[in-house]
């Protein structure tokens, strides 16, 4: 088996290579990170499912919506997203073809996110259709509600997970910074610097202004965590003392 | 590890505890994520305590509450440092070199279930330590035993728990599958009001040690007061038997497992 089928030597991308190498890549990238990458989309939409099916209160599930599709569908994302990091048992040996490592990590992670983006954009849209949607967004919610938090979420976790050499420290961090966003929701609404990087705007019911300057500055604070991240791995050997797990 | 030749079971235990030990317990990660999430509780604490904590509460409670409030984030960052031990082995491609040795799978298996939790649990016991300490210095030395006896009683339980979960359930779904899962749970299971959605927070199946921490010491409740629970101590007792007993039915599952099926 190719080690990664996605790249031709010289670091072009070479996504026209068909299905088959696409699959063979969803094999290196691993059914566990696929599952993660699935898993809160499928769990949300089924806890959503049964909950109109026994009939709960329409504004408990428009509210879930908001929780499931802003806050748990991109910590997902993240946590499968940092799973790729220290995948690799011969790093050493990759470094030396003729590949680009960090395209290859690239499309790893991007297919993990993929995955999960695909499917949680599926879940916003059968709720939108279903009309279990919070209040204020609108249409635009199918996209903004959950693609900023994925964006930033993913971004300082691949920033921690290439910079701490594997998934173990970064997924804790992911986590820690999670649940501080949730414990500190007054303190990060009140602040006019925290406010942009608060995950949470669409849950806690920001007005539609400073919604709007949330959503760019969480993509915005994401994609610079992102091109870090690339210019870390400038220099892949870096990785070269991860164990892989 | 120690070669096992003509030594019984515990000793076997024992060695291979003290590696999975001093392998983990030597992992920036996990101080780093541990003491993070220890800071994350004393940040938030208000000047009484975590949890709305009330002047002139009770001080069984304060610790109590204190203890919760550990118990609440710290087990988080444990599943998520443990998910990658079980499989550890057989990710290196050594288990068959292990399994060559006189060490058997079983008392193996034990002592990485022992060490690699007593490891990563290491880090919470001594921001424990210090943030009793401090106690002790604000509200006097009996606090000290107080303390041991809440960290013992609340916090522990619910640690020994995630431990088992996350060493043996990736076993079955990898690493990477149990971090978002576990971290779905921890967060349904344990800190979602039950008003909102079904949950198992605010029962005795939950491991965050609330039945315990108010049905022993009188400290906050959260989720089962949403419920209008006041659990008792014979309430606690059932909670942390329960929460012991599953650790121990998942430790134990992979290895009846393993021995039916030992290709």
């Amino acid at each position: 088996m190719p080690a990664f089928p996605l790249y031709r030597p010289g670091g072009r991308f070479a996504l026209g290579h068909g299905s088959r190498r696409l699959g063979l890549e969803l094999l290196i990238t691993g059914p566990a990170a696929v599952g993660a990458a699935l898993a809160m989309p499928v769990a949300g939409a089924a806890l959503i499912a049964v909950l109109a099916v026994t009939g709960h209160p329409a504004v408990q599930l428009d509210r879930l919506a908001a929780v499931l599709l802003e806050a748990l569908c991109p910590l997902g994302a993240a946590l499968a997203a940092v799973s790729v990091v220290g995948r690799d048992p011969a790093v050493e040996l990759i470094l030396t073809t003729p590949a680009s490592y960090r395209r290859v990590l690239a499309g790893r992670a991007g297919l993990a996110v993929g995955l999960a983006a695909a499917a949680t954009l599926a879940l916003a849209i059968a709720l939108f259709g279903a009309g279990i949607w919070p209040a204020g967004p609108g249409a635009a919610g199918l996209v903004l509600i959950w693609v900023p938090p994925v964006i930033w979420l993913t971004g300082i976790g691949l920033l921690i997970a290439v910079a701490g050499r594997g998934p173990a420290l970064a997924s804790g961090a992911i986590a820690a910074i999670w649940l501080t966003e949730t414990i500190f929701a007054g303190q990060a609404k009140a602040s006019p610097l925290l406010r942009d990087q608060y995950l949470f705007a669409t849950v806690s019911h920001l007005p539609p202004g400073p919604w709007a300057a949330n959503r760019a500055g969480l993509a915005l604070a994401g994609t610079a965590a992102l091109a870090v991240t690339a210019l870390l791995l400038a220099r892949p050997a870096r990785l070269l003392a991860v164990e892989p797990s | 590890m120690t070669p096992a030749v003509g030594v019984g079971w515990l000793p076997t235990v024992a060695a291979a505890a003290r590696f999975e030990f001093r392998m983990q317990v030597r992992r920036v990660a996990v101080w780093a994520v541990q003491l993070g999430l220890i800071g994350l509780v004393l940040f938030t604490a208000g000047p009484d305590g975590p949890l709305q904590l009330r002047p002139g509460t009770p001080l069984p409670a304060v610790m109590a509450t204190w203890a919760l409030a550990v118990s609440m984030i710290t087990p988080l960052g444990t599943g998520l440092l443990l998910a990658d031990r079980g499989r550890r082995e057989r990710r290196l491609g050594v288990g068959g070199l292990l399994d060559a040795t006189p060490a058997g799978p079983g008392a193996r298996w034990w002592g990485k279930a022992i060490g690699a939790t007593a490891a990563t649990i290491t880090p919470v016991a001594f921001g424990w330590v210090a943030l009793t300490g401090y106690l002790a210095a604000r509200h006097g030395p009996v606090i000290l035993p107080l303390g041991l006896a809440a960290f013992a009683a609340v916090t522990l339980p619910g640690l020994i728990f995630v431990s088992a979960f996350a060493l043996s359930v990736p076993l079955l779904t990898g690493a990477p599958l149990f971090r978002v899962g576990f971290t779905g749970y921890w967060f349904w299971g344990n800190l979602t009001p039950p008003d909102f959605v079904p949950t198992l927070a605010g029962t005795p199946f939950e491991p965050v040690g609330e039945y315990a921490s108010g049905g022993w010491f009188g400290g906050r409740l959260i989720q089962a007061l949403a419920r209008g629970v006041h659990p008792g101590p014979g309430q606690a007792v059932v909670s942390v038997a329960v929460v012991l007993a599953a650790a121990l039915i998942a430790l134990a599952v992979p290895r009846l497992v393993t021995r039916r099926s030992p290709s």
